[in-house]
């Protein structure tokens, strides 16, 4: 016979887990605990120590619990947070997780759906471009992804190099999750290299690109990402690779091409496949 | 489980033995930490076994399984949990410890341990090793629960002693009596932490002498020793960010003169230094025992 749960349990962890949760106040201008804000039954529960009220030592947990997922986020949108700053990051970055707290044990997936948290929010024009920080979020979530990607070995890409012709032609690759395709108006990628971990403060938004957008491949590789520029007709390519069979995506590219870029494509084409299968950007063909 | 005569048996298994693979008692081991993955290759490895915080190896692809096999390969490692949620209300995650159990096979984990704490409540994950009322029927239930772990992954389960910021008006018992109960109706091991038993002991006023008296170190496992920080109002928190302090080093010696041997873990986990400053706190642990 197991031991019952005790009956008063449930009830605590609801209280704590509530002032654990209870955000911090930005009114002055630093992060602060909101004691007043905690559960009473919490508070009438915990011992005071000392000139130490029952309320500070909680508040210990309270803070403890928003910086060590700020901090999180802050190291894996460490682009993100350089653009917006520290301060307006943490807000971003507080009402995310409000709506999304983490459930894993994993910590590191606490930050899963940020991105698609930070398109829906108004980011406030005042403090960055938000489309530069939509961007950075997006090129911080592929560095992201591909930390996890899966090793794939020297055989694997001579085994999928023998697939005929027809099989690729007609067939349809599979991403095998060693690369992001980025398009990007200002060198974020170039800055987030220059990050090695979270930010402590706000850094300027670098200058456009001089032709409006750049086209670039994150690519897993054995000792880091690698960075791969693209020609803008390659990028669309791999990204239509993703979700097409080959041939509709060789059709949709001609329709792309210019006049003068379609007298080269047939091998421009054909050096790019070979780029992508010896990068391991597929790791198999299935039947379309 | 019934037999013929439909008398019920509780079959109480004896304690899992830590012989198979067991550390060395005098091991001085380290937290693996991505900050030191490369450093730890560039030359001989000098350090005795590792450590690892499961949840960061669950997956099984990415770099740090693949440095996790190649340490593996080389050194002892052992598995120290922060989301089993013993002390949670819910039931335990099923899934959870067979992918804990699944990893402490691959590595041929002397043990595994995690925290006499709760982790999550309401199907969140707090990150955060919470504490509780120290009460007779939590207890009970956490034994139970502890007990149910370590034949789940069927090699010696530990618990941790927790460093805390706050006491309860409903608690019954000090920390050290339920974290001593708990182990043994369970038939488990201490994983003891030497700087938890110093933060509590300052936080809440007790002797951390009594608390190592009362600590049968026939059932130690290893043991954690670690830096802290000091807030301004004299509150004490376990934030693994600096050299162990000169107190938590003191009790760590009466701890070795009045029970060692035992294996000894450096927990290091924000702004780390580079491997040589680790591998020389691990050097002065030695130096402190003589």
């Amino acid at each position: 016979m197991k031991p019952p749960v005790p009956s008063w349990l449930e009830g605590f962890e609801a209280n704590f887990s509530a002032m654990l949760r209870t955000p911090l106040d930005r009114s002055t201008g630093t992060l602060r605990a909101e004691v007043d804000r905690y559960p009473s039954a919490l508070v009438d529960l915990s011992l005071p120590r000392a000139e130490i009220p029952a309320t500070e030592r909680l508040a210990v947990y309270n803070r403890q619990y928003w910086f060590r997922l700020f901090g999180v986020l802050q190291n894996e949108f460490r682009l993100t947070c350089a653009l917006l700053g520290p301060w307006h990051f943490n807000r971003l970055a507080s009402l995310f997780l409000q709506e999304s707290p983490p459930a894993a044990p994993d910590l590191a997936r606490a930050v899963d759906g940020f991105v698609q948290f930070a398109r829906r929010f108004p980011i406030d024009a005042a403090t960055v471009n938000p489309q530069a920080a939509l961007q950075a979020a997006e090129i911080d979530e592929g560095f992201r992804n591909l930390f996890w990607a899966p090793r794939l070995s020297p055989e694997a890409i001579a085994t999928f190099q023998q697939h005929t012709p027809e099989q690729l032609v007609t067939g349809r690759l599979r991403p095998s999750g060693r690369f992001v395709v980025i398009e990007e108006y200002w060198p974020l990628i170039d800055l987030r290299r220059s990050l090695s971990a979270a930010p402590t403060e706000q850094r300027a938004l670098p200058a456009p690109h001089a032709n409006g957008r750049s086209h670039a491949a994150i690519v897993a590789g054995d000792s880091g990402p690698i960075i791969l520029p693209l020609h803008p007709l390659q990028a669309t390519l791999y990204q239509y690779l993703q979700r097409m069979p080959l041939v509709a995506a060789l059709s949709a590219i001609e329709g792309k091409a210019s006049a003068t870029q379609a007298t080269t494509l047939a091998s421009d084409v054909q050096t790019w496949l070979q780029t992508s299968v010896r990068l391991g950007f597929w790791s198999e063909v299935d039947p379309s | 489980m019934s037999h013929p005569g439909g008398h019920r048996i509780r079959y109480r298994f004896l304690p899992l033995e830590p012989t198979a693979n067991r550390l060395p008692r005098e091991a001085l081991g380290l937290g693996l930490r991505p900050s030191f993955y490369k450093a730890l290759f560039s030359g001989p490895l000098t350090i005795d076994y590792f450590e690892i915080i499961s949840e960061n190896f669950l997956r099984t692809d990415g770099p740090p399984r693949r440095v996790l096999d190649a340490v593996a390969a080389q050194r002892p490692v052992v598995l120290h949990g922060v989301s089993l949620n013993l002390l949670g209300h819910a039931p335990l995650d099923e899934a959870y410890l067979q992918q804990i159990k699944a990893l402490a096979n691959t590595v041929n984990a002397p043990f595994v341990s995690d925290h006499l704490c709760w982790t999550g409540a309401h199907g969140i994950s707090h990150h955060d090793l919470l504490p509780t009322p120290y009460t007779d029927d939590l207890v009970a239930f956490a034994a139970s629960r502890a007990e149910a772990v370590q034949q789940t992954l069927g090699r010696p389960f530990g618990l941790e002693n927790l460093s805390t910021y706050v006491e309860f008006a409903s608690s019954t018992m000090p920390e050290w009596e339920f974290y001593t109960r708990v182990v043994k109706d369970a038939d488990c091991w201490f994983m003891l932490d030497i700087n938890n038993i110093y933060v509590s002991s300052v936080n809440h006023g007790f002797d951390p002498r009594t608390y190592l008296e009362s600590i049968d170190f026939s059932r130690v496992l290893q043991v954690h020793i670690a830096g802290h920080s000091v807030e301004p109002n004299g509150t004490i928190v376990d934030t693994h960010d600096r050299h162990v302090r000169d107190e938590v080093w003191a009790l760590y010696r009466d701890a070795w003169h009045l029970a060692g041997p035992f294996p000894t873990l450096l927990e290091w986990d924000a702004a780390i230094p580079p491997l040589p400053v680790l591998q020389e706190e691990l050097e002065r642990a030695r130096k402190v025992r003589q």
